[in-house]
């Protein structure tokens, strides 16, 4: 039986779902990180 | 001797340049193509398991490869103690390079078609016009203009060059396919598609669908032992690479998502099946869907430009490999190397986009060296270097700390995903 229009948009939200969500967390540990620790000159010189 | 190395402005400049590099044509045109040929949603199961599995954690390692090195994938493997490190180099090295004389000529295409919807001839026979675009002359001319605008980013550096243009053609990139995506699915019709793109038939799921999926999830993120080692090698010891990993998979991921969104409604809207192999999907069948639409103009604009800001942020990536390495080989500065190699590409590249033959056996060597190069990674962090040093070393970022488990998978099991994936793709 073909899935209703319904089970075919919750389906579209879970997969967007599935890539936006882990994306989102990693994006905004690194905007976290980044506010708490600016790097100095002295890091930027191997 | 003090030897300052470039370094991205945070993170997030890694994360862009990294997006950048990971979506390419992989993600825009491949990705929709093999869905098509591999029964829809069934794909899209072992492509998220694969994702989730080992694409951020090839990231993970690709880019601590990089940064505990100091070094591109030309001087990584010496610094981290492998055996004849600076000879294996080479490989990695400079195999972009290769891969830059063939890509300039997709890219070229892509640029091309930005203006192609003012041709009558792109309308009434795409598959003819496509012929003049992907031969001759004007094939020529738009890989060296594709080469031009990689080369003048790239001379610029990471932060004043690669970093700031990423982050730009990637948020347009971004916006695009979200319009693109949501026009598709309001067209009238377009639930068959959608129904075909997310909603798996079991039955589809077979051996060969998963292995195709795992080269895919491999290729697309640019897990090649290069780009991800030398964008790595510009952070600083302190840098969170478990988040920027993370961050890179899911946004390249979303990409390659949006791209079928914007694809499968409106083909299967107008009854074009969305199985075409090679570049048809992408070059011709795209003409014969958006003919049928209203506002076809600039939807097919649209969606070249969002295909070539993908090839020309991968290119920057692929550029940026050899750079490196002829700044460790030679200590030349990035302002004399990056003209002269962007001048031998192109010299290389004109007769290669003229003639498909040499563009053919270009194609082949760069599959054939591709599982040797990704390879590197994982031999030159886990088994030359200290497996669990540089488990330490991965854990001194301020993200999420990686268990002891992860230098069991770095050690053996990615490694042994590499052989699998790459082969199937070469036998395949």
């Amino acid at each position: 039986m073909a899935a209703s229009t319904t089970q075919v948009i919750l389906t579209a939200v879970g997969v967007l779902t599935i890539t936006v969500v882990p994306f989102v967390w990693g994006l905004y540990r690194m905007v976290k990180h980044t506010r708490e620790h600016e790097p100095g000159e002295d890091e930027r010189v191997m | 001797m003090s030897n300052v190395r470039e370094r991205w402005s945070s993170e997030l400049g890694l994360v862009a340049g990294a997006i950048g590099s990971a979506v390419g044509l992989g993600n825009i045109w491949l990705f929709p193509m093999l869905v098509g040929q591999n029964g829809g949603a069934a794909f899209l199961i072992p492509y998220f398991i694969f994702t989730f599995s080992f694409v951020w954690t090839g990231l993970v390692i690709e880019f601590n490869t990089g940064r505990i090195a100091q070094q591109g994938p030309a001087g990584a493997y010496e610094e981290l103690g492998m055996p004849f490190g600076k000879y294996i180099g080479l490989i990695p090295g400079f195999r972009p390079l290769v891969v830059l004389i063939f890509y300039a000529s997709i890219a070229g295409w892509t640029l091309r078609y930005i203006g192609a919807p003012a041709n009558e001839q792109f309308w009434a026979e795409p598959g003819a016009f496509f012929g003049t675009v992907n031969s001759g002359l004007q094939s020529a001319v738009f890989a060296v203009l594709a080469l031009a605008i990689i080369g003048s980013i790239v001379y610029f550096g990471i932060e004043k060059g690669i970093e700031p243009a990423t982050k730009l053609m990637i948020g347009l990139l971004f916006i695009l396919l979200v319009l693109l995506g949501i026009r598709s699915v309001l067209l009238p019709g377009s639930l068959e598609g959608l129904r075909f793109y997310l909603v798996p038939d079991f039955s589809k799921l077979t051996t060969r669908v998963v292995l195709n999926a795992m080269a895919q999830a491999f290729f697309t993120a640019s897990l090649a032992g290069a780009p991800m080692i030398v964008y790595g090698s510009y952070l600083s010891e302190k840098a969170d690479t478990v988040s920027a990993a993370i961050t890179t998979t899911f946004g390249n991921a979303t990409i390659a998502l949006l791209s079928g969104f914007a694809i499968f409604p409106a083909a299967l809207a107008v009854g074009v099946e969305p199985n075409a192999s090679g570049p048809g999907l992408l070059f011709i069948s795209l003409p014969a869907i958006a003919q049928q639409l209203p506002g076809s103009t600039l939807i097919v604009t649209g969606f070249f430009l969002a295909a070539a800001l993908a090839a020309i942020s991968t290119g920057l990536s692929i550029l940026e490999v050899p750079v490196d390495s002829l700044k460790y080989h030679f200590g030349l500065p990035r302002k004399v190397v990056t003209p002269i190699l962007v001048l031998i590409v192109a010299v290389v590249a004109i007769p290669t986009a003229m003639s498909s033959e040499l563009f053919d056996t270009l194609t082949t060597i760069v599959l054939y060296t591709g599982p040797l190069a990704a390879l590197l990674a994982p031999l030159g962090l886990f088994w030359a270097y200290d497996g669990r040093q540089a488990l330490e070393q991965i854990n001194e970022g301020p993200g999420t700390e990686l268990g002891d488990w992860f230098f069991y998978w770095g050690k053996y099991i990615y490694p042994a995903g590499i052989l699998a994936a790459y082969a199937w793709d070469v036998l395949g």
